[in-house]
Protein backbone atom coordinates (compact mmCIF):
# COMPACT_ATOMS: atom_id res chain seq x y z
CA UNK A 1 0.00 0.00 0.00
CA UNK A 2 1.32 3.26 -1.03
CA UNK A 3 0.16 7.38 0.16
CA UNK A 4 -0.12 9.17 -3.12
CA UNK A 5 -1.65 12.64 -3.78
CA UNK A 6 -4.12 12.58 -6.33
CA UNK A 7 -5.59 16.11 -8.29
CA UNK A 8 -8.43 16.37 -10.61
CA UNK A 9 -8.80 18.55 -13.15
CA UNK A 10 -11.93 19.97 -15.33
CA UNK A 11 -14.99 17.74 -14.49
CA UNK A 12 -12.83 15.26 -12.67
CA UNK A 13 -13.23 17.92 -9.84
CA UNK A 14 -16.98 18.98 -10.25
CA UNK A 15 -18.00 15.08 -10.10
CA UNK A 16 -15.39 14.81 -6.99
CA UNK A 17 -16.10 18.07 -5.67
CA UNK A 18 -12.92 18.44 -4.82
CA UNK A 19 -9.57 19.73 -6.44
CA UNK A 20 -7.41 16.61 -4.94
CA UNK A 21 -7.10 14.11 -2.27
CA UNK A 22 -4.26 12.06 -0.30
CA UNK A 23 -5.11 8.45 0.33
CA UNK A 24 -3.99 5.03 0.62
CA UNK A 25 -3.94 2.94 -2.51
CA UNK A 26 -3.20 -0.95 -3.26
CA UNK A 27 -4.43 -0.01 -6.90
CA UNK A 28 -1.07 -2.07 -8.95
CA UNK A 29 -0.87 0.45 -11.51
CA UNK A 30 -2.13 3.49 -12.39
CA UNK A 31 -5.24 2.46 -14.43
CA UNK A 32 -6.45 0.31 -11.75
CA UNK A 33 -6.29 3.46 -9.27
CA UNK A 34 -8.36 5.24 -12.04
CA UNK A 35 -11.24 2.87 -12.20
CA UNK A 36 -10.88 2.60 -8.34
CA UNK A 37 -11.67 6.52 -8.76
CA UNK A 38 -13.87 5.63 -11.25
CA UNK A 39 -16.46 3.01 -9.52
CA UNK A 40 -15.99 5.69 -6.12
CA UNK A 41 -17.09 8.96 -8.11
CA UNK A 42 -18.83 7.95 -11.57
CA UNK A 43 -16.00 9.46 -14.11
CA UNK A 44 -17.86 8.67 -17.32
CA UNK A 45 -14.93 8.90 -19.38
CA UNK A 46 -12.24 5.51 -20.26
CA UNK A 47 -8.95 5.87 -19.47
CA UNK A 48 -8.20 5.35 -22.86
CA UNK A 49 -9.91 9.14 -23.57
CA UNK A 50 -7.73 10.30 -20.77
CA UNK A 51 -4.26 11.09 -19.95
CA UNK A 52 -2.14 10.71 -16.88
CA UNK A 53 0.76 12.42 -15.16
CA UNK A 54 2.73 11.62 -11.99
CA UNK A 55 4.86 14.37 -10.35
CA UNK A 56 4.19 16.76 -13.50
CA UNK A 57 5.06 14.04 -16.25
CA UNK A 58 2.95 12.21 -18.71
CA UNK A 59 3.11 8.69 -17.76
CA UNK A 60 1.71 5.54 -18.72
CA UNK A 61 -1.54 3.67 -17.15
CA UNK A 62 0.64 0.55 -16.54
CA UNK A 63 2.87 2.77 -14.43
CA UNK A 64 3.01 1.39 -10.52
CA UNK A 65 2.19 4.35 -8.08
CA UNK A 66 4.69 5.12 -5.44
CA UNK A 67 4.56 6.81 -1.98
CA UNK A 68 4.07 10.53 -1.99
CA UNK A 69 3.18 10.62 -5.92
CA UNK A 70 1.29 13.26 -6.87
CA UNK A 71 -1.08 11.59 -9.68
CA UNK A 72 -3.30 13.60 -12.45
CA UNK A 73 -5.47 12.51 -14.50
CA UNK A 74 -6.41 14.45 -17.52
CA UNK A 75 -9.25 14.83 -19.19
CA UNK A 76 -9.41 15.39 -22.89
CA UNK A 77 -8.47 18.44 -23.49
CA UNK A 78 -9.81 21.82 -24.53
CA UNK A 79 -7.52 25.02 -24.66
CA UNK A 80 -6.99 27.11 -27.54
CA UNK B 1 13.15 33.33 -23.98
CA UNK B 2 10.02 31.45 -22.56
CA UNK B 3 7.84 30.03 -25.93
CA UNK B 4 4.51 29.60 -24.11
CA UNK B 5 3.25 31.14 -21.13
CA UNK B 6 0.07 31.46 -19.03
CA UNK B 7 -1.57 34.46 -18.61
CA UNK B 8 -4.47 35.56 -15.97
CA UNK B 9 -4.97 39.06 -17.60
CA UNK B 10 -5.73 39.83 -20.61
CA UNK B 11 -4.03 39.54 -23.92
CA UNK B 12 -2.51 42.55 -25.53
CA UNK B 13 -1.55 41.39 -29.05
CA UNK B 14 0.75 44.83 -30.10
CA UNK B 15 2.48 43.89 -26.83
CA UNK B 16 3.26 40.16 -27.83
CA UNK B 17 3.83 41.23 -31.04
CA UNK B 18 6.76 43.80 -30.14
CA UNK B 19 8.02 40.10 -28.48
CA UNK B 20 8.55 38.96 -32.16
CA UNK B 21 10.72 41.60 -33.14
CA UNK B 22 13.88 39.89 -33.92
CA UNK B 23 16.58 39.64 -36.40
CA UNK B 24 15.60 37.43 -39.39
CA UNK B 25 12.04 37.08 -38.55
CA UNK B 26 10.71 39.55 -40.94
CA UNK B 27 7.95 37.36 -41.78
CA UNK B 28 5.48 37.18 -39.76
CA UNK B 29 2.21 34.89 -38.94
CA UNK B 30 -0.31 36.33 -35.80
CA UNK B 31 -3.08 34.09 -34.76
CA UNK B 32 -5.72 35.05 -32.31
CA UNK B 33 -8.63 32.81 -30.72
CA UNK B 34 -11.29 34.55 -28.97
CA UNK B 35 -14.02 33.09 -27.22
CA UNK B 36 -16.81 31.74 -29.56
CA UNK B 37 -20.04 34.59 -29.25
CA UNK B 38 -22.39 31.39 -30.44
CA UNK B 39 -21.99 27.62 -30.33
CA UNK B 40 -24.50 25.80 -32.28
CA UNK B 41 -26.49 29.05 -32.84
CA UNK B 42 -26.72 29.14 -28.87
CA UNK B 43 -25.42 32.34 -27.52
CA UNK B 44 -22.24 31.69 -25.31
CA UNK B 45 -21.96 34.16 -21.98
CA UNK B 46 -18.67 33.27 -21.06
CA UNK B 47 -16.11 30.57 -21.32
CA UNK B 48 -13.47 29.60 -17.99
CA UNK B 49 -9.72 27.99 -18.34
CA UNK B 50 -8.01 26.67 -16.15
CA UNK B 51 -4.25 24.54 -16.78
CA UNK B 52 -2.27 22.09 -14.99
CA UNK B 53 -0.19 24.70 -14.77
CA UNK B 54 3.48 23.62 -14.88
CA UNK B 55 2.72 20.66 -16.63
CA UNK B 56 1.23 22.71 -19.83
CA UNK B 57 3.85 25.22 -19.95
CA UNK B 58 6.15 22.99 -20.05
CA UNK B 59 4.14 20.94 -22.88
CA UNK B 60 3.45 23.73 -24.57
CA UNK B 61 7.50 24.92 -24.44
CA UNK B 62 8.53 21.52 -25.80
CA UNK B 63 6.01 21.82 -28.71
CA UNK B 64 6.89 24.96 -29.70
CA UNK B 65 11.03 24.47 -29.06
CA UNK B 66 10.68 21.27 -31.43
CA UNK B 67 8.52 23.19 -34.05
CA UNK B 68 11.17 26.25 -33.41
CA UNK B 69 14.59 24.23 -34.54
CA UNK B 70 12.46 22.18 -37.67
CA UNK B 71 11.54 25.31 -39.21
CA UNK B 72 14.24 27.32 -38.03
CA UNK B 73 12.09 29.88 -36.89
CA UNK B 74 13.90 33.13 -35.79
CA UNK B 75 10.96 33.36 -33.09
CA UNK B 76 7.78 31.64 -31.83
CA UNK B 77 5.42 32.64 -28.96
CA UNK B 78 2.03 31.74 -27.83
CA UNK B 79 0.25 32.68 -24.71
CA UNK B 80 -3.09 31.32 -23.61
CA UNK B 81 -5.11 33.04 -21.24
CA UNK B 82 -6.84 31.59 -17.85
CA UNK B 83 -9.42 32.54 -15.73
CA UNK B 84 -13.47 33.72 -17.03
CA UNK B 85 -13.66 35.18 -20.35
CA UNK B 86 -16.50 37.21 -21.78
CA UNK B 87 -17.63 35.67 -25.35
CA UNK B 88 -15.52 37.56 -27.77
CA UNK B 89 -12.30 38.22 -25.19
CA UNK B 90 -8.71 36.97 -26.82
CA UNK B 91 -8.30 33.74 -25.62
CA UNK B 92 -4.91 32.75 -26.44
CA UNK B 93 -2.35 34.50 -28.73
CA UNK B 94 0.30 32.54 -31.48
CA UNK B 95 3.34 34.19 -33.56
CA UNK B 96 5.74 32.74 -35.73
CA UNK B 97 8.57 34.49 -37.24
CA UNK B 98 11.16 33.01 -39.80
CA UNK B 99 12.50 34.79 -42.87
CA UNK B 100 10.49 32.54 -44.64
CA UNK B 101 6.80 32.72 -45.10
CA UNK B 102 5.76 29.34 -45.39
CA UNK B 103 7.62 28.32 -42.58
CA UNK B 104 6.06 30.69 -40.45
CA UNK B 105 2.74 29.46 -41.81
CA UNK B 106 3.40 25.54 -41.57
CA UNK B 107 4.96 26.52 -37.94
CA UNK B 108 2.11 28.43 -36.42
CA UNK B 109 -0.51 26.15 -37.77
CA UNK B 110 0.94 23.14 -36.07
CA UNK B 111 1.53 24.80 -33.54
CA UNK B 112 -1.83 25.71 -33.10
CA UNK B 113 -3.05 22.26 -33.56
CA UNK B 114 -0.81 20.77 -31.06
CA UNK B 115 -1.42 22.92 -28.34
CA UNK B 116 -5.08 22.30 -28.83
CA UNK B 117 -4.59 18.81 -29.00
CA UNK B 118 -1.70 17.68 -25.85
CA UNK B 119 -1.33 20.89 -23.82
CA UNK B 120 -3.47 20.42 -20.64
CA UNK B 121 -6.20 23.00 -20.63
CA UNK B 122 -9.67 22.76 -20.05
CA UNK B 123 -12.45 25.46 -21.09
CA UNK B 124 -15.97 25.23 -19.23
CA UNK B 125 -18.82 27.58 -20.91
CA UNK B 126 -21.60 29.16 -20.22
CA UNK B 127 -24.19 29.29 -22.73
CA UNK B 128 -28.05 31.70 -22.79
CA UNK B 129 -29.27 28.13 -22.63
CA UNK B 130 -28.39 27.99 -19.07
CA UNK B 131 -25.81 25.60 -20.08
CA UNK B 132 -22.69 25.75 -17.74
CA UNK B 133 -20.46 22.37 -19.15
CA UNK B 134 -16.98 21.54 -19.30
CA UNK B 135 -16.08 21.10 -23.50
CA UNK B 136 -15.42 17.30 -24.17
CA UNK B 137 -12.86 17.51 -27.05
CA UNK B 138 -13.99 14.24 -28.46
CA UNK B 139 -11.21 13.88 -31.08
CA UNK B 140 -8.35 14.48 -28.43
CA UNK B 141 -6.43 11.19 -28.38
CA UNK B 142 -3.40 10.79 -26.12
CA UNK B 143 -1.76 10.81 -29.77
CA UNK B 144 1.83 10.69 -30.42
CA UNK B 145 3.10 14.38 -30.96
CA UNK B 146 4.34 14.00 -34.77
CA UNK B 147 4.21 17.59 -36.56
CA UNK B 148 3.81 16.35 -40.67
CA UNK B 149 4.37 19.60 -43.13
CA UNK B 150 0.95 20.47 -45.04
Amino acid sequence: MVHVNVLYHSFLRTLSHKAGEEFDTEAGNLAELYSDLQARYGFPLDRRQMRVAVNQEFSSWEESPHGGDTIAFLPPVSGG
Amino acid sequence: MTLFRLSQEPLDPTALRAELEVPDGDNVVVFEAHVPRTENHVPVLKAGYEAYGDLAVKEANRILAELKERYSLAAILCVHRLGTLRAGEMTLWLGAASGQSREAFWAAAQALDAIKKHVPIWKKEKSGNGRNEWVVTPQNKPASRTFQSP
